[in-house]
């Protein structure tokens, strides 16, 4: 049984969601590329445009999913072995960082985003559209980063709410069980 | 130049995550060189809208939707079917199992979280010692990144401008040849320690190749699709993700729609963490440029190193001592525009020097203190993570000894494109 509300749990997890419809549009297309082109010998001229448009803005939603569930690659040995009034501090050190290079990105992604106009060349669309998803970055994950640090906010991923999946960390110990699976 | 490497350094030391550890020393580089700030956008942007990195997802959904389908525990009874009557069987059968597994998933870290962790829980069950069990568990599970498909490839060949479908090829023999050294370590150890187990029932091998044998193909599949001329290396990632769907829904019958909606959530995360990491090197790769910092290690090279052996072991040396602090993906985005120029200079085959590198920053992934397996083998079996590292080191000999014998005979790595390639 769902412990926390639909519209809370789209709202905390819409990112990852349209990162994940994205990904099965491009791989929609790039299928049927293939397919009209090896059978039907009439391959069409936009799917790998709009394959390259959709997998910029997959990869920044996708990557505020991976913000949002700490798991960006990163070199702890320093940070674990902290006291937590340290680490505390330093994890603000961290955002304060995080923030600051997103600012930048943003700040100069709107400016690039606002003086492009040149074409798409097998869509009706300038690559502003791409360069966008910089500035969309910056404001989404800054949000995100501010929503955990500030105020410890817990989200309620959708893969653990709707679709049950247990948290990383709570899975079955193995230790207990040895288990022989002849 | 200077400040950038020092941001880089103290950020990535300092646990900041490696995206924007690379983003900051760029962004000092801009500041302290006065250079364009529109490059950063524009770098970062345009390294994610390039076409091969597109495969990079696909590979990820492909394994995790054959994790997700029940493909692990077939290709385990396969495995064990070839070599269930030798003795330490299980041990093979991990080396055996994580070479046909790393023929679909492409990632050493999600070999030892799925296949990975039901051998080990197995062979832990059947008494064998903690130690060797885990130390077989994660150094089989390097050859995720060697055995194509493989990410890592994908990475280097994107970052290098070298065709991906020939690093793909260029891996097979280095794979085939690890797993074999690892299995002479297992069996050696085995004996050395005189372990007693208890015996495993025999799996018989016809019903194993047929319950495994969709899941077999995939690798066949894949490369097939490549080189019979049907579809780009992007493409054909996208065909193995829709076959492994395929496989895991309508032959196996264990992939749900929750299942598969999942595997398409964990994807999106996955890949967007990696490929924030890939974007964010783009400005620095624009920073090494500007530098001109390849072309002044190519010099070098040519001035101090005449002999491509000699370049080759420094070169092996220094992916071992990255390996232990950087994480694979990681490390060869950085090194890739810095190295890739630079051995080609001095006329290395970039096939060549391309799996040298993917291979050597692999063993990286059983190093510690940054081994992304060590991590996961501490975490499925809830050793201590210097046990798992001490339990592994005996298995990183046969790696490492793999690493020389390319060097010195680098038709290991190079027979198999020149072959299909006729060059």
């Amino acid at each position: 049984m769902r412990r926390v509300s639909l519209p809370r749990i789209l709202i905390d997890s819409w990112e990852e969601l349209l990162a994940a419809a994205l990904l099965a549009v491009i791989g929609f297309v790039m299928a049927l590329q293939v397919l009209l082109r090896t059978v039907f010998g009439a391959p069409l001229e936009w799917p790998e445009e709009l394959s390259q448009f959709l997998m910029v803005w997959a990869s920044v939603l996708g990557a505020v999913g991976a913000i949002k569930r700490v798991t960006l690659v990163r070199v702890d040995y320093v940070l674990v072995r902290l006291s937590p009034l340290w680490r505390a501090l330093f994890d603000w050190i961290i955002c304060i960082a995080l923030c600051g290079v997103l600012a930048a990105l943003g700040w100069t992604g709107w400016q690039l985003a606002s003086r492009t106009s040149t074409v798409a060349t097998a869509l009706p669309i300038t690559w502003a559209t791409a360069y966008a998803a910089a500035p969309a970055l910056a404001v989404i994950a800054i949000v995100r980063l501010l929503q955990a640090q500030l105020f410890r906010y817990r989200y309620a991923f959708f893969e653990v709410e709707v679709l049950q999946r247990p948290m990383a960390g709570a899975e079955d110990d193995i230790s207990s069980d040895p288990v022989d699976v002849r | 130049m200077i400040a950038t490497t020092i941001v880089l350094l103290v950020t990535l030391m300092l646990g900041v995550p490696v995206a924007f550890s690379i983003g900051l020393a760029a962004i000092a580089y801009f500041l302290v060189a006065g250079a364009n700030f529109l490059v950063l956008p524009q770098q970062f942007i345009g390294q994610l809208s390039a076409m091969p990195l597109v495969a990079i997802p696909f590979f990820i959904l492909a394994g995790e939707l054959m994790t997700s389908g029940g493909v692990t525990r077939r290709i385990f009874d396969f495995a064990l079917s070839i070599v269930g009557r030798v003795p330490g069987s299980l041990g093979h059968a991990n080396v055996v199992g994580n070479m046909i597994f790393a023929g679909m998933s492409g990632s050493a870290v999600a070999d030892m979280a799925s296949l990975g962790k039901l051998i080990f829980k197995t062979m832990r069950g059947h008494g064998y010692p903690e130690n060797i069990s885990m130390g077989v568990t994660a150094s089989a599970a390097t050859l995720g990144p060697i055995i194509p498909p493989s990410i890592n490839m994908v990475i280097y060949g994107s970052m290098a401008n070298i065709p991906i479908g020939l690093l793909f090829l260029g891996g097979v023999g280095p794979g085939i040849l690890c797993g074999l050294l690892l299995m002479l370590t297992f069996a050696i150890l085995f004996r050395i320690r005189r372990i007693k187990t208890r015996p495993i029932a025999p799996v018989a091998f016809w019903p194993a190749l047929r319950h495994a044998w969709w899941a077999i193909l995939t690798p066949v599949v894949l490369l097939g699709a490549m080189f019979g001329g049907v579809a780009t290396p992007t493409e054909a990632a996208v065909l193995a993700a829709i076959y492994a769907g395929a496989v895991s829904s309508l032959i196996y019958r264990e992939l749900t729609l929750a299942k598969f909606l999942e595997a398409l959530i964990s994807t999106a995360v996955l890949s967007g963490a990696v490929l924030l990491i890939i974007a964010f090197s783009a400005p620095l790769g624009y920073v090494i440029a500007r530098e001109q910092i390849a072309n002044g290690l190519a010099s070098f090279l040519f001035a101090n190193f005449a002999d491509p052996v000699a370049v080759l072991f420094m070169l092996a040396g220094l992916l071992l001592v990255l390996g232990c602090f950087l994480e694979v993906a990681t490390a060869l985005i950085l090194l890739a525009p810095l190295l890739a120029p630079s051995l080609a200079a001095l006329g290395l085959s970039p096939v060549l020097t391309g799996v040298f590198i993917v291979f050597g920053m692999g063993i990286g992934l059983v190093t510690p203190p940054v081994g992304m397996c060590l991590y996961v083998g501490s975490q499925i079996s809830t050793m201590k993570l210097e046990r798992v590292a001490a339990a592994t080191a005996p298995f990183l000999l046969p790696l490492i000894a793999v690493l020389v014998l390319i060097i010195f005979f680098p038709a290991i790595v190079t027979w198999l494109p020149n072959a299909v390639y006729g060059r």
